[in-house]
C-alpha cells in the first residue's frame, strides 16, 4: 500500500489541507464507508424528493470489492483527511475497451463523501476529491503502459464535472451501460488535466 | 524471465501493442490479468459468453 500526502481545499475558506491518497481500498476504509457516508445519504433521502437523491445511493461498495480483492486487475484509491474517508475509486486494468481501438484504463467506480458535493452541503467540506482520484487513475494509467488514457461512464449528474471540470471527450450514450454518456481521456487530454491545478 | 514466443506469436504480440498503443509488455500484463479474471469467474461458477451484436447469438466461452 502506498500513501501519498495531497492537498484538498476547504470548502469553507477555500484553505489548503494536508489529506492522504491511499492505493487501496480495503476493509477499513469500507466499514469507515458504511459507517459515515449511509447515514448521511439516509438522511437525505427521507428529507428530499427522490429525484434529488444521490445518483450512486444504491452502491453497494462491499460487494464491489468482494470481487476486486480476487484479481489484480482492478485496484482500489481512496482519500482521507482530517479522520474522514473522502473519496473512493475502484479501476479496472483488465477491462476490454469497445469504443476506441486503444486501450484505456477504465474507472469503474467513483465517488466522494456525501458532504463534499454541492448538492448535499454548501459549501462542501473538501473540495477536489473527485479530481485528484481521476488525476491518480490517469497516473496509475500512465504508470501501467496506457499512457494516461482512461475510460468511464458516468452517472448523469456526474456529466458536468468530467465534461468541464476535466474536460474528457464524449464518446456518447452507451446502449450496453443503461445508456450512461461514456467518456475517454485521450493521452494529450490526461497530460493536460494533470498539469492544471484542481480546485473544484 | 524469458519469455519464448513462436515467430506467429510475436507477430501477434506486436499487431495487438500497435492496435492497442501499448508496449508489449503491458499487452501481456493486461493479458494476464484478464486471464486470472475469466479463471476467477469461472471457478465461482460463472459463465462467460461471447454475443454476436447483429443477430444476438451467444455462444459460451468453454474452458475444459
Amino acid at each position: 500500500m502506498e500513501a501519498s500526502v495531497i492537498y484538498l481545499v476547504r470548502g469553507a475558506d477555500e484553505s489548503l489541507v494536508e489529506a492522504v491518497l491511499l492505493d487501496d481500498l480495503d476493509k477499513p476504509h469500507l466499514e469507515q464507508l458504511e459507517a459515515t457516508w449511509a447515514p448521511v445519504v439516509e438522511q437525505v433521502k427521507r428529507t428530499t424528493p427522490r429525484d434529488r437523491w444521490p445518483e450512486d445511493w444504491h452502491w453497494n461498495w462491499r460487494d464491489k470489492l468482494s470481487h476486486a480483492h480476487q484479481t489484480f486487475g482492478q485496484r482500489g484509491f481512496c482519500i482521507t483527511c482530517e479522520g474522514g474517508l473522502q473519496g473512493a475509486m475502484l479501476v479496472d486494468l483488465a477491462s476490454l475497451s469497445n469504443k476506441g481501438t486503444r486501450s484505456v484504463l477504465y474507472v469503474d467506480y467513483l465517488a466522494v463523501a456525501p458532504w463534499n458535493r454541492s448538492a448535499i452541503q454548501t459549501p462542501k467540506r473538501f473540495k477536489a476529491v473527485g479530481g485528484t482520484l481521476i488525476a491518480a487513475a490517469v497516473q496509475l494509467s500512465i504508470d501501467e503502459g496506457f499512457k494516461g488514457r482512461i475510460g468511464l461512464h458516468s452517472l448523469p449528474g456526474a456529466r458536468r464535472f468530467y465534461e468541464k471540470n476535466c474536460g474528457m471527450t464524449i464518446i456518447g450514450p452507451d446502449p450496453q451501460k443503461q445508456n450512461l454518456t461514456y467518456y475517454e481521456f485521450t493521452s494529450e487530454q490526461a497530460n493536460a488535466f494533470l498539469a492544471k491545478p484542481l480546485t473544484k | 524471465m524469458t519469455l519464448n514466443l513462436t515467430d506467429a506469436e510475436m507477430d501477434a504480440l506486436e499487431a495487438l501493442a500497435g492496435q492497442k498503443d501499448l508496449n508489449k509488455t503491458a499487452i501481456i500484463r493486461q493479458a494476464l490479468r484478464l486471464y486470472q479474471l475469466v479463471d476467477q469467474r469461472m471457478r465461482e461458477g460463472k459463465k462467460l459468453f461471447i454475443e454476436d451484436d447483429v443477430n444476438k447469438v451467444k455462444s459460451e466461452l468453454m474452458l475444459v
